[in-house]
């Protein structure tokens, strides 16, 4: 393992042993913690490929724009939505049409 | 790079320099991925729309998938961006010989991936867990709660099987690659085609790194 | 001096016609092979321009159709189901169709490269690959109109679409889904061109304003198209599988489908302005031999837009059961993504002032776009409030705006931007009367189909009705001649510009004077579009007015 492929072969073992960590916590009853968890483990990792196997690290500047942008439109998205879903409450409708269109596929 | 260097592909006439050459595709690359991010996005909406609303059969349809396979594909996965990792390494050091093996090495944990992921697909289908005519989950009775799971699974299905997508065009791009590498440019590619064909690669590990947390470990332990 | 300029074989200013160095693009490969595998931008743009100009009559034979049948308040020329498939054709072919390609696959892939002083975008191949997507679309959407044709409305919105429409929807979302793939490379590619290939000394301050608003545009492509690919794709599968994501009775929200939806849908009208604005950025500075007046804040506003555009789609929704708090959130912005857009109109405004201005035919349409886009986006804030949505949503008036702003600003900007660059593409000076004549005649036709539309909406004609009480009659009957006018004024192009090919005189490389790169190389270009790289040493715009 020479100089170059180190830190590779570090990410790779940081990724197993926090894949381990996000599986043995998911067992555990944690109630919301268990969310928060395997969501900043998730990070954590994606944070990892990121910018070692994809060569963040080294980037210029617009390579690390590029990467970032559609994150946070996704952000935008998801924030604004839920403007709208954080304050409305839902309604059962009392009665619903059926559909009209052509039988359905499935495993039935 | 060294002057026996036989590994340079053609410049094209758009271009001044390799260095600028290479670096537009490697931009061009991570333009692509922020666009295939925000491609899976409303799925990522969607369940985060179906947690808000319906808590409980998220976390029980969650419990459904297998948690072991899952966990092991995940491993595998990882483990195929670590090989494609050494791969793009190896082609930056001009070792077209090596950097193949490791693409083959990738894509044969590629493929071990797909399987596991077919079998898995195959058990839901057996348990009528595929959504659409014939679901029929066998822990849930009451109407509202079979629809959050048939919910899931919809997600499930569409994620899962976008992201298998993604990762067979992966697999067929590590092939490929692998094979035109013996042949030195300009009949062969130059060698920063595996660093482009890395970041798509990585880029499919990095969904599945979010998928896994939500689709397999939602209320795993029931709370 | 430029480099181009240096050279004796060229006169001064490019007015006068003289020697070619290098045989023009058009010349060489000739056979259909050449063009159909050509890797050329220009070429691509020429074919682009084909198929756009062809389903532009083909959804204009829609609207024909549409005015048609409103003229008389009964719904007698057609059916109800035959109407909505009518309204939903119009839609969807002039959307994705010939909107949203129209300026940058056409002008911005012929003109980018040469604006900013390269031979080819950055990837040739892929935008060969875009014209075939596009066409493969184009393909699909016509294959689900003649078969019967879809009735949903180009918004396809759910629970029609996914639990009621007996239509060929499937198979018009997957010919939308090929089309958005084919503007996502498009715009990868203008984003990496306009990065990289820039030419020494073209700093992003010194770059024409059309290349920053198709930047701009090409951001909005690549990030908000593929959320439409996949909404689309959801709908399919709710239309298959009946599972129920967005119906209520089984746990869904129909306006999951909306959210997502327009969240695309309202960048995409940007998609479709910001180029119109770009070009009629190259147009007014040129026939008022001035300068834009604020360079800077036309660069950042055209990012402003750009970037307020992903925050307002909840405008759409209002009435829809979207929360009252959302409603105000959105309005809200609504109300600031005007802001830059006004900002623009400002200055193009100032730079007539104290201009040397000339009424050729681009100026024409270009003054048209300046005004008409800016009564289409006043009324735009009628509509973002939230009080005056609730009576104006669904009726003519939203019909009205958006026609004054994608008609009235973004197809008379293409028209003027088809007519300024006509000399660089195709080596030939058109009529300037007979361009004037239609000018007039596209911008009184207009006015005519669509003003009596706010009016109608106002006192409360619904939006996609076939029939209608008496009383809208005679606005609707204007409205309708209106439409006979547009349509002739339409046709008038097709007539002398296709003339001009063969019987129109011989373009220098700079007939208008005209700053910018593209008018530094001969009319039409060579190849690969410079005989010599360029070198940028002067500022933009760099028109001085003439003495009267």
């Amino acid at each position: 393992m020479d100089k170059a492929t180190r830190p590779l072969v570090l990410t790779w073992i940081a990724l197993m042993a926090l894949l381990a960590t996000t599986a043995g916590c998911a067992l555990l009853r944690l109630g919301w913690l268990n969310t928060a968890i395997s969501l900043a483990i998730a990070f954590a990792k994606a944070l990892l490929v990121a910018i070692v196997f994809m060569r963040l690290r080294r980037a210029p500047a617009l390579l690390r724009l590029a990467a970032v942008a559609g994150a946070v439109t996704l952000v935008l998205l998801f924030g604004l939505s839920l403007t709208d879903y954080v304050t409305r409450t839902e309604l059962k409708a009392p009665w619903q049409q059926p559909a009209t269109v052509a039988p359905r596929f499935g495993s039935g | 790079m060294s002057p026996h260097d036989t590994s340079l592909p053609p410049l094209e006439p758009q271009f001044g320099s390799h260095a600028q050459q290479d670096f537009a595709r490697s931009f061009g690359m991570w333009v692509f991925l922020s666009s295939e991010l925000l491609f899976f996005g409303p799925l990522l909406f969607g369940y985060l729309y179906l947690r808000m609303h319906h808590p409980a059969a998220t976390g029980m349809a969650s419990r459904h998938t297998d948690m072991l396979l899952g966990t092991v594909n995940t491993a595998v996965l990882l483990t195929s961006s670590f090989c494609m990792a050494l791969a793009g390494h190896a082609a930056q050091e001009n070792e077209r010989r090596r950097a193949a093996r490791l693409l083959a090495l990738t894509a044969l944990l590629g493929v071990a991936f797909l399987a596991i992921k077919g079998y898995e697909w195959h058990q839901e289908f057996g348990e009528h867990l595929f959504p659409g005519a014939g679901f029929r989950p066998d822990d849930a009775t009451d109407p509202a709660t079979v629809h959050g799971i048939e919910l899931f699974f919809l997600l499930y299905f569409a994620a899962t099987g976008l992201h298998a997508l993604h990762l067979l065009i992966g697999v067929s791009a590590c092939v490929w690659l692998m094979l035109v590498l013996r042949h030195a440019p300009p009949r062969g590619p130059g060698n920063e085609a595996v660093d482009v064909a890395g970041l798509y690669w990585h880029f499919v590990d990095v969904v599945w790194i979010v998928l896994y947390p939500l689709l397999y470990l939602t209320a795993r332990s029931g709370g | 001096m430029t480099s181009a300029q240096n050279d004796a074989s060229i006169v001064d200013d490019g007015t006068q016609p003289h020697e070619r160095r290098d045989p023009s693009y058009l010349v060489g490969g000739y056979r259909l092979i050449d063009w159909l595998t050509t890797r050329d931008h220009k070429r691509i743009a020429v074919l682009y321009s084909i198929s756009i100009t062809f389903f532009f009559f083909l959804g204009g034979v829609a609207a024909a159709l549409i005015r048609l049948e409103l003229a008389t308040p009964q719904g007698d020329l057609v059916s109800d189901d035959t109407y909505n498939k009518l309204f939903t054709a119009h839609g969807i072919i002039m959307v994705w169709l010939f909107l949203i390609p129209s300026i940058p696959a056409v002008l911005g892939n012929f003109l980018m490269p040469l604006m900013i002083g390269a031979r080819d975008l950055a990837f040739p191949r892929l935008n060969l690959a875009s014209w075939y997507l596009y066409m493969l679309g184009g393909a699909i959407v016509l294959w689900a109109l003649l078969a019967g044709g879809v009735d949903t409305g180009w918004t396809f919105y759910t629970p029609f679409s996914t639990m009621f429409s007996n239509s060929h929807v499937v198979a018009a979302l997957f010919g939308v889904l090929v089309l958005g793939f084919s503007s996502i490379l498009t715009g990868l590619n203008f984003i990496v061109s306009v990065h990289t290939l820039r030419a020494p000394g073209l700093g992003w301050f010194r770059l024409p304003l059309f290349v920053w608003a198709n930047y701009a545009t090409s951001l909005i492509l690549v990030l908000a198209t593929p959320v439409l690919a996949m909404t689309l794709v959801l709908v399919a599968i709710e239309r298959l599988f009946q599972v129920g994501i967005f119906d209520p009775a089984l746990g869904g929200d129909p306006l999951l489908f909306q959210h997502l939806f327009w969240f695309y849908s309202h960048p995409a009208v940007y998609i479709m302005v910001l180029p119109a604005m770009g070009v009629a950025s190259e147009i007014i500075p040129c026939f008022a031999r001035r300068p834009v007046f604020g360079y800077r804040f036309m660069a950042y506003a055209i990012l402003a837009i750009a970037v307020i555009g992903f925050l307002v789609w909840g405008h759409h929704m209002f009435v829809s059961g979207q929360s009252m708090y959302a409603g105000m959130v959105f309005s809200l912005l609504s109300f600031l993504v005007a802001i830059p857009s006004a900002i623009k109109v400002f200055n193009w405004t100032a730079t007539l002032y104290k201009g040397s201005i000339r009424f050729s035919a681009p100026m024409l349409y270009a003054l048209g776009f300046v005004g008409l886009f800016t009564i289409g986006g006043l009324t735009g804030l009628f509509l973002a409030a939230l009080a005056l949505d609730v009576h104006l949503s669904d009726t003519y008036f939203v019909v009205a705006h958006f026609h004054y702003i994608m008609v009235g600003g973004s197809v008379m900007a293409y028209l003027g931007g088809i007519h300024f660059w006509w000399p660089k593409v195709t080596g030939r000076m058109y009529s300037e009367t007979w361009g004037k004549i239609a000018a007039i005649v596209i911008f009184a036709g207009f006015n005519l189909t669509f003003f009596p539309q706010y009016l109608l909406g106002y006192a409360g004609m619904p939006r996609r009705y076939h029939s209608y009480p008496p009383e809208f009659q005679l606005l609707h009957v204007l409205s309708s001649a209106g439409a006979v006018t547009l349509a002739v004024g339409y046709l008038l192009p097709l007539g002398y510009l296709a003339w001009s090919l063969r019987h129109g005189a011989r373009a220098p490389a700079n007939p208008w004077r005209a700053t910018g790169l593209e008018w530094q190389t001969d009319s039409p270009p060579p190849e690969h579009n410079f005989a010599t790289p360029p070198v940028v040493v002067r500022e933009p715009y760099d028109y001085t007015p003439e003495s009267p």
